[in-house]
């Protein structure tokens, strides 16, 4: 019998849910012969196709449990079914705006759902991850927080040493690109990471081939994601084999396979490599920080009272480095202003609520969960309110319906089962079609918050369980109040005729159409304003210029060809200036420290290595004193610094006055200042910054600028070739400047995008239920249209009468919707450091666009009622 | 019982059961109504005009043996009752009957 397998589980289980026992037999007998058949001449994938379509089609009440008419409540229930589906094959177009307008409302609610699940969900996924901290140092110097999310490399073993709460700890180290190789292939890759080998001890990342103690233990072992396995090696087995690191003589061993990395870890990587590779593993430096360090506290360990009692390894392990660096007592040190402890940050509380720098993955904000969770139930209210609307509006195409019902002796508590049960038809048919909207823009969807999603909640038993759960929801609801409107209707006005078309309860009416507006008008003044605040960071004028900057990455690779590299390149008329940089704004700066020469008060800056021409090639502008010069050698010893540096210093003239730095022999002489610039995002102040000349002309970036915007294909190329000769081979990795700085907007260009595509979804269907609305009152009121045309009225006079309350609603709207527009963005403005002015024209031009909306779907109704002939209107059959 | 009242599918599906004879069941049935009439019909069709029919008491049914390629499940086998044939015949007798009385006329339309 091993053909029975093939049966399509889900409906079999559905045809076995539903059958009656007795019958099961013979129908299900009849089902499975077809089923045979099917496979033999239609292959398999048709056969249960049709399968499945039988067990729908047989859904009948010959099959079921229940008998087919002996319970009351059945023969009712089936009797509402029925009602409803006549009733809506008569008006099919009120059907239609009802179903798709709630199934594009829950679509969206449940996609965004989705994100703000994985969002909440970071790290969770670790067993263990309530006792999983991430140690960091929490410094201070001179009154200025300085905060990383690494930390100094021997401290977890000093942590275990010291504190048997603490029961296990990792550490990670991230290096950046590394040139991977197998055999003649080399590639760049991106996400490698460091890490000892209790990893997997304290991690969830499930190995499937390797041990997970040993896998990362000796020197130069390396495991690999499974795609990554599959990547390198296809179908072979990877375990033993080899690769190479930067080097073609660095050989590491493929020790282990390990699960992809799910999307919601802050901790994402391809290939990790042992960290007893580097020399970190054994390291007794704490003043450095490095490494991102984990500890797994026991369970009833107390994370505060660790966090106070890990001071005193400050004193005993760092304070003696800092005043072998420093030349100062840890007294005086701290008597400037400075301290350094460590912070244990829970790790599912890292993506959302860290706020130090230098994260292993951009990390999320809490307050955009929250303004796309309101959005979703924005959106989701929306298509109630229009579903509520809508029925009540129609009611009086329901009243002859009740009134008979009542007459008949129906209660008016059946009647509200009839019409909840109806619109939780609604929201049902509304779901499944939600389903198919979301498998068909998943991929779509996914590109759009840059973000893979852990969750689908159209999947698995517990996305069926909430994807039912919301249609009931929605549905009760949505039919809640409509039910308790039509069975209130007295079959005595009803049956008499005296009952107003859709007159009554258009006070709720005129409540949810006035929200919807405001809401429609909030949504569409944030979009713009979020637009306007993306535009304005990406265009304004940071200080330097970022265009036409080809940026080479790993340069130190040319090792001593650098020079001439750099002489082949100027000779192609399209390039401009060739300089080389650590660092670049927007990328990480290293902090220097910097006295005046015989003081004791430290000056932190942000710090950059850079060639002879940086200050051309980045458009910097030089307000006093000179830049680097090959002229003068002593420049080694020189530095140049931003007007917010020199400034703090508080020299008269800072021209030609000396610093010393924990980090330089000797005095170093400021000769020249530029003007400020942005070294970060603007969601931050500008930092004070020193240039000094790169010593070894070969660290960080390679900075290439083009003189035209012309042939860069040809000219990449033309780079490219040069490389490849001076490299020795290795492959070119580049970027443009400009495009890897919008990157650091990446997730306010991801709001952005999401935040307009769900306000103009939200603003469809709200438009779309108003003018199902309009459209519905314009053909009660076609008689009346009709009688005013007789007596002389023209389109213009029906078009104001009927826009009318409307056009009030609008302005009730608007005088909701201004102020908390305003307060919305006013919050979310505030994560800029520097901001657009908000053009007032903004908030006129979304009421604007609503009274637009509404205007043309009023006018288009209206003259479509006043242009018929009022004899068609007002004769009476 | 009153009048009998037959619908025209589940005409059908009477007659095929007696066409069928000692294999009358819904798989069958249902091939043979295709094969008939050309018309695609669905198997949750014939089942409700069969247990109909059978309510009514113009089928009776018994259960046949299993057979594998149903996967061992047993078959409703179905038989016309002597109420059945009566019902057929009366439902084709009233249909010949008023037929006949047509006058040819009606179909001369050359003529009018």
């Amino acid at each position: 019998m091993k053909k029975k397998v093939n049966i399509p589980r889900l409906a079999h289980a559905f045809f076995k849910w539903y059958c009656r026992p007795e019958k099961y037999e013979e129908l299900h007998g009849d089902l499975e012969e077809f089923f045979y058949e099917r496979v033999e001449e239609k292959g398999l994938f048709r056969a249960k196709l049709f399968y499945t379509w039988n067990v729908i089609r047989c859904f009948q009440p010959y099959a079921w449990r229940i008998p087919e008419s002996g319970n009351a409540n059945v023969a009712m229930f089936m009797n509402f079914y029925f009602t409803t589906v006549r009733n809506f094959s008569r008006h099919k177009r009120y059907f239609l705006i009802n179903v798709s307008g709630l199934a594009i409302g829950i679509a969206s609610f449940a996609f965004i759902g989705m994100y703000v699940l994985n969002e909440l969900s970071y790290d969770q996924f670790h067993t263990n991850y309530k006792q999983i901290y991430r140690v960091n140092n929490d410094a201070v110097i001179q009154g200025e927080r300085n905060n990383q999310a690494t930390t100094s490399a021997p401290i977890v073993k000093a942590i275990r040493e010291s504190y048997p709460e603490v029961i296990n700890g990792t550490r990670i180290l991230r290096k950046g690109q590394l040139l991977i190789g197998k055999g003649n292939t080399k590639i760049n890759e991106e996400r490698v990471l460091f890490a000892d080998s209790e990893l997997f001890n304290v991690f969830d990342f499930k190995l499937i081939k390797g041990h997970s103690s040993t896998a990362l233990l000796n020197p130069r072992s390396m495991v690999l994601t499974q795609s990554y396995a599959k990547k390198y090696f296809g179908e072979e087995n990877p375990i033993g084999r080899e690769l190479t690191v930067e080097e073609d003589t660095i050989i590491y061993k493929v020790t282990g396979i390990v699960e992809d990395v799910p999307p919601n870890s802050h901790i994402q990587f391809d290939m990790l490599a042992s960290l007893s590779s580097t020399d970190y593993e054994s390291t007794t430096q704490w003043i450095s920080k490095s490494l991102y360090a984990y500890i797994v506290l026991r369970e009833d360990a107390d994370p505060e009272s660790l966090q106070t009692k890990m001071k005193e390894l400050f004193y005993k392990f760092m304070a003696p480095e800092i005043e072998y660096y420093t030349g100062l007592t840890i007294k005086e040190w701290e008597g400037a202003g400075s301290s350094v402890g460590f912070k244990l940050t829970p790790v599912a509380d890292i993506h959302l609520y860290s706020d130090v720098t230098n994260e292993l993955e951009p990390t999320g904000n809490v307050a955009y969960v929250y303004i796309y969770g309101l959005i979703a139930l924005i959106i989701l209210f929306i298509a109630i309110f229009n579903f509520v609307n809508l029925a009540t509006a129609h009611s009086a195409t329901r009243a002859k319906e009740v009134g008979v019902r009542k007459v008949i002796g129906s209660t008016k508590r059946t009647l509200v089962y009839q019409f909840i049960f109806e619109s939780i038809l609604v929201s049902t048919l509304s779901t499944f079609l939600a389903i198919t909207l979301i498998f068909t823009c998943m991929p779509w969807f996914t590109e759009l918050v840059g973000n893979g999603l852990a969750y689908n909640l159209t999947m698995g038993y517990e996305g069926w369980l909430f994807m039912t759960g919301l249609a009931l929801v929605v549905g009760l609801i949505a039919g809640s109040y409509p039910s308790f409107v039509l069975s209130a209707f007295k079959p005595v006005d009803v049956l008499n005729g005296t009952l107003k078309a859709g007159g009554k309860s258009s006070w709720l009416r005129n409540i949810l159409v006035t929200i919807q507006f405001a809401a429609s008008i909030i949504i569409i003044i944030s979009t713009v304003v979020v637009y306007n605040q993306i535009e304005y960071m990406l265009t304004r004028n940071l200080g330097f210029e970022k265009d036409q900057v080809l940026v080479l990455e790993r340069p130190d690779w040319l090792k001593d060809n650098m020079e001439v590299f750099k002489a082949d390149l100027l000779e192609n008329p399209n390039i401009d200036i060739v300089a080389n940089s650590q660092t670049l704004p927007g990328k990480f700066y290293k902090i220097r420290s910097y006295r005046k020469s015989g003081h004791n008060e430290v000056f932190l800056f942000s710090n950059n290595q850079v060639t002879y021409d940086h200050l051309e090639l980045m458009g910097l502008e030089l307000i006093a004193g000179r830049f680097f010069s090959k002229d003068h050698p002593s420049d080694s010893n020189a530095v140049v610094l931003n007007e917010t540096a020199a400034r703090s210093f508080g020299f008269d003239e800072p021209i030609g006055q000396s610093l010393t730095s924990a980090f330089k022999y000797g005095d170093i002489k400021i000769i020249g200042i530029v003007k400020d610039y942005y070294t970060e995002s603007l969601h931050k102040q500008i930092a004070p910054v020193s240039l000094e000349l790169d010593p070894k002309d070969a660290s960080g970036y390679l900075n290439v600028k083009l003189t035209n915007a012309h042939n860069i294909r040809e000219t990449i190329e033309f780079i490219e070739d040069k490389w490849l000769v001076h490299s020795n081979g290795k492959p070119m990795q580049y970027f443009f400047f400009d495009q890897e700085y919008e990157n650091l907007y990446k997730s306010e260009t991801a709001t952005g995008k999401t935040l307009l595509v769900f306000s103009m979804l939200s603003v469809f269907i709200a438009s779309m239920g108003l003018i199902g609305l309009i459209t519905y009152t314009s053909t009660v009121r076609r008689k009346e249209i009709g009688i005013r045309k007789v007596l002389g009225a023209t389109t213009s006079t029906l078009v104001k009468l009927l826009s009318k309350e409307i056009v009030m609603l609008i302005i009730i709207a608007t005088a909701i919707a201004w102020p908390l527009a305003y307060f919305a963005t006013d919050y979310w403005l505030q994560n800029f450091s520097d901001t657009t002015p908000i053009n007032p024209w903004i908030y006129f031009g979304a009421t604007m666009a609503v009274l637009i909306v509404v205007g043309i779907a009023i006018s288009y109704q209206t003259i479509k009622a006043s242009t018929m002939d009022p004899v068609d209107s007002l004769r009476q059959e | 019982m009153g009048r009998t009242y037959l619908g025209e599918f589940e005409e059908i599906v009477l007659l095929t059961v007696g066409i069928l004879y000692e294999d009358a069941y819904a798989v069958a049935i249902t091939k043979e109504i295709t094969k008939q009439s050309a018309r695609p019909v669905n198997v949750s069709a014939v089942h409700k005009s069969l247990y109909r029919l059978e309510k009514k008491g113009m089928l009776k049914s018994k259960l046949s043996d299993p057979e594998s390629k149903r996967g061992g499940k047993r078959k409703r086998l179905f038989m016309i009752t002597p109420y059945g044939k009566t019902a057929l015949d009366e439902s084709m007798d009233l249909r010949t009957k008023m037929r006949n009385q047509i006058p040819d006329l009606a179909f001369k339309w050359d003529i009018r």
